[in-house]
């Protein structure tokens, strides 16, 4: 149904290898590799720390509370192999949503330390910037800038990338070590997609975002 | 920046898609999954899919409510029938984004606050069926509009937010199928009584209907069924969804209307 551009050819995600999606019990996985199979990518769920090793990019999806994904982690042992693969093995990692904010070294929403694998922090929209008319959580689809010049932003549509938000906490970085790569705007600016090297992160689903999604689920695959 | 939303209701009947007239069921429009598909093929901006069929046949079979998650490349709501949180767990599971309650919340329930501390408030919608009464106040209702229950949709409203849903779909029973146009007080009442995000429902006839209920009453989307399910004239049977251009004008136009 969205087969797209020629970018997106399957010569190229044949080479590209395999992705892992985490399922550490919080959320669909479904979705995003049905959205990734559906581009032609290889991909499978992964319910154990141990098939890390057979994949050299690796998903971490979320939707849900901060505190109840670290714990969900934590119990499925992910914490340190996941900080094995993203700082020693320099695998390839992807956070969305809830996986991105997950990334961070701490977030407001249940004072919960996180991955600590991006130099950023978790906050609360913050209510005093935000017009009365402006509801949290931030719901729904969103125009984003995309900034600089990464291979995860290129897109070939004629229209401005949009894509599917559902949120009321966003990252904010702690040092200009770690580069956004989207920003989007919710009564203020606010990074809606952020890397460094190896590890990004998207607030936004890129899942539930039509061919905007697919391309940038595909360029993953590529990169 | 912010994108108005258009989201299209279907109404799952065992594995059928149909459409109601004032809560009663009224027409066959197709395959649940091949109506999901052309919606996802024209890009809608959500999907919600509620299971009329559940109080006589059961809760709708995992295969199809999975299938329909593998369709949707789009944000996907499911309600129908869900009293507990493990069912809850099951359909975001299966890939549900969030769910809609209706008669476990509505008749008191706390379904919702249990929820919202497991999965967090954006999953849950607070599904609200009202009915503008004789004396022109308007009634919730409760299992499928069957069962009035004394209380202003205004006042399930603050209940929603206190709960902690993350949004409300507030459904007008007496417009239903008729394509009369929202009830904008109801809708308007509701927007005002609540920060949550609220969708509108029922009686949509038109784009520039689905516009206006945004701009011009608050409204955070505008859904409908018949007018994305029924085409032309003779109201046949054809999925549709308005094109960017057909957004645009409707937009135009609703916000020349709300400066006027």
């Amino acid at each position: 149904m969205h087969e797209s551009s020629e970018k997106s050819g399957r010569p190229d995600i044949d080479s590209a290898g395999h992705i892992g999606i985490i399922d550490y019990g919080i959320c669909n996985v479904g979705s995003v590799r049905n959205m990734l199979r559906r581009s032609g990518a290889l991909a499978t769920c992964i319910s154990s720390p141990d098939e890390l090793a057979d994949f050299d990019r690796i998903i971490l999806p979320g939707v849900g509370h901060f505190q109840a994904g670290m714990a969900n982690l934590a119990n499925g042992g992910w914490i340190e192999p996941i900080r094995h693969i993203a700082l020693v093995e320099k695998k390839r990692i992807l956070g969305i949503c809830l996986g991105m904010q997950l990334l961070a070294h701490h977030s407001e929403e249940g004072d919960c330390e996180g991955l600590g694998l991006l130099d950023m922090d978790v906050k609360h929209f913050d209510r005093s910037r935000l017009s009365a008319e402006l509801p949290i959580p931030h719901m729904g689809w969103s125009e984003v800038d995309a900034v600089g010049a990464h291979p995860l932003t290129h897109s070939e549509q004629a229209e401005k990338q949009r894509f599917y938000f559902v949120h009321s906490l966003h990252v904010s970085l702690r040092s200009d070590g770690v580069q956004p790569l989207f920003w989007c705007n919710y009564g203020y600016p606010f990074i809606a997609g952020c890397a460094r090297d190896n590890i990004m992160g998207m607030q936004f689903h890129p899942e539930k975002s039509h061919m905007f999604g697919v391309e940038l689920l595909t360029n993953f695959a590529r990169m | 920046m912010r994108r108005l939303r258009f989201i299209p209701v279907l109404l799952l009947d065992g594995t059928s898609a149909i459409k109601t007239h004032r809560f009663a069921p009224a027409r066959y429009i197709g395959d649940i999954v091949n109506a999901a598909q052309i919606f996802n093929s024209k890009m809608a901006d959500e999907l919600i899919v509620i299971d009329v069929g559940v109080h006589k046949k059961g809760a709708s079979q995992p295969h199809v409510i999975r299938h329909l998650a593998e369709e949707c490349f789009m944000p996907l709501a499911f309600g129908g029938g869900i009293n507990s949180v493990a069912q809850a767990a099951a359909l975001f599971k299966h890939g549900i984004e969030k769910i809609s309650i209706n008669t476990a919340f509505v008749e008191g329930g706390t379904l919702i606050e249990e929820a919202a501390k497991q999965f967090g408030s954006q999953s849950l919608v607070a599904s609200i069926d009202a009915k503008r009464e004789a004396d022109g106040r308007y009634q919730v209702y409760s299992r499928g509009g069957t069962r009035a229950l004394g209380v202003s949709p205004v006042e399930m409203a603050r209940r929603a937010a206190d709960q902690g849903a993350g949004e409300i779909v507030i459904q007008s029973i007496d417009r239903d199928g008729m394509r009369v146009g929202y009830d904008r007080e109801m809708v308007r009442s509701v927007v005002e009584a609540t920060t949550l995000p609220v969708v509108a429902l029922g009686g949509a006839d038109t784009v520039a209907d689905l516009a206006r209920i945004i701009i011009e009453d608050g409204a955070s989307a505008a859904a409908a069924g018949s007018m994305f399910s029924f085409y032309g004239r003779l109201q046949a049977v054809l999925i549709n969804y308005p094109r960017a251009d057909e957004r645009e004008q409707a937009v135009a136009k609703a916000c020349e209307l709300a400066t006027a």
